[in-house]
């Protein structure tokens, strides 16, 4: 009776649970060891943006002006970072976008013309083939002064950046970000009265 | 089954892009830029590989009722450390690849060899079907993101080689237009090939046919002496 009792084999659902819950238990024990080694922190991230759009041997965190720091229309500041040469390293959230607020990097410099621009996180949107280089272009050599704005919607008076395909709520937000960034330069003391 | 049948199943008689038709959305999604297609085909070559060696060790252990989301966790696994491994060392590649890296998941390749393959398949033999269909996989993306990338922006490898370009090459539908001329020519290449071979396989008959014809006469005739 007892021989019989040993021989008898798992229940087979049983046993499929159990593997399962075993590959589970593996993999998400070595997922969590692999994370924590490769964990790549925000101010990796940051660092990574900020010498992604301007070449310089350091930069110094600046602090944000409170006043300027977001704005209803446009969105908000995120961080503010200044160059060895003085170059002024920008980052602003911009309002709405397809999956959420697009992150924009954009690189002034001390005459307060826009040497370069990156986007910094697309908000979830993954058409990113859509918003390449070229078109990020457009906004670069434009002098920031208080009458710079961009307009994806045609708006009067307004630089308008709107030629790309799809991705239309995501350049909105990209736009959105941008004018942010040029608001706060232009009404903070950041560029020392120059953009204004 | 030998090792050279593996690696010509997995690059040329069965090649997942051309022939077996798998994986088709990140074929048409990635293969805009060349550096996008080999960053994509080395990703897929280390899931296919490390999931099918995996799946092989584990196949005489897991259940055959739970054997896909057996396989799917284990095809996760890897494509994350895929992802966590690109965000820390590539973060540029990364980011261009996007989506299409942690779709990796659902990629029929994958998931095909490891069910008709590695499940069935000693270790070695997986791994090196993992290797050369993933070798396969990664040189059809790489045709397929050379034509795009060199007639939709004149540039290869980002390299610019010519101002003239066809924007059309770059968008989805240049991707559908580019894949459906790869696959034609593929199989126009693949059967003049297998023509070849029959060819010289009937030869081959042919001559031996008439060695044995020329040997059954002379035997006959030897006979005729011998009475």
């Amino acid at each position: 009776m007892t021989h019989a009792k040993s021989k008898k084999s798992l229940n087979p659902s049983v046993l499929a649970v159990l593997v399962l819950v075993v590959i589970a238990l593996v993999s998400g024990g070595l997922l969590a060891i692999l994370n924590d080694l490769l964990f790549v922190s925000e101010e990796e991230r940051t660092n990574r943006s900020l010498n992604k759009v301007y070449a310089s041997e350091s930069f110094t965190e600046l602090e944000i002006d409170a006043d300027y720091a977001s704005n209803a229309d446009y969105g908000e500041i995120v961080y503010l970072y200044e160059a060895a040469d003085g170059t002024i390293i920008i980052s602003a959230r911009g309002q709405k976008g397809w999956k959420g607020q697009s992150q924009i990097v954009m690189a002034v410099s001390t005459d307060g013309t826009i040497v370069n621009m990156i986007v910094g996180d697309y908000g979830g949107d993954d058409k990113t083939t859509s918003i390449d280089a070229d078109y990020l272009k457009q906004y670069t050599g434009m002098q920031v002064t208080a009458d710079l704005k961009f307009t994806v919607s045609g708006e009067a008076g307004a630089v308008d950046v709107s030629s790309g395909a799809s991705a239309t709520h995501t350049m909105g937000s990209i736009c959105s970000a941008a004018n942010m960034a040029v608001y706060y330069l232009v009404n903070s003391d950041v560029m020392g009265g120059d953009a204004q | 089954m030998k090792i050279k049948d593996i690696a010509l199943d997995g690059v040329v008689r069965q090649n997942p892009v051309f022939k077996l038709v798998l994986g088709t959305c990140p074929t048409l999604a990635v293969t805009v830029s060349m550096s996008n297609a080999l960053g994509m085909g080395l990703a897929v070559i280390f899931v296919l590989t490390c999931s099918n060696v995996l799946i092989s060790m584990l196949r005489n252990i897991i259940p055959d009722k739970v054997r896909i989301p057996a396989f799917i966790m284990i095809i996760a696994t890897f494509v994350t450390i895929v992802m966590l491994v690109l965000d820390k060392f590539m973060p540029d590649l990364y980011d261009s690849l996007g989506l299409f890296l942690p779709l990796i998941v659902v990629n029929c390749l994958i998931l095909a060899r490891a069910e008709a393959f590695a499940s069935s398949n000693g270790v070695g033999y997986s791994a090196l079907d993992g290797i050369f269909m993933g070798c396969g996989f990664t040189l059809g993306l790489l045709a397929m993101s050379l034509v795009r990338e060199f007639l939709g922006s004149g540039s290869i490898f980002g390299l610019k080689i010519m101002e003239f370009s066809i924007g059309a090459f770059a968008t989805s539908a240049g991707g559908f237009l580019t894949f459906g001329l790869l696959i034609a020519a593929f199989v126009a290449i693949n059967n003049k090939i297998n023509e070849k071979n029959k060819h010289k396989k009937h030869q081959q008959i042919a001559a031996v046919e008439q060695e044995v014809k020329d040997a059954v006469a002379a035997h006959e005739n030897s006979q005729a002496e011998v009475k």
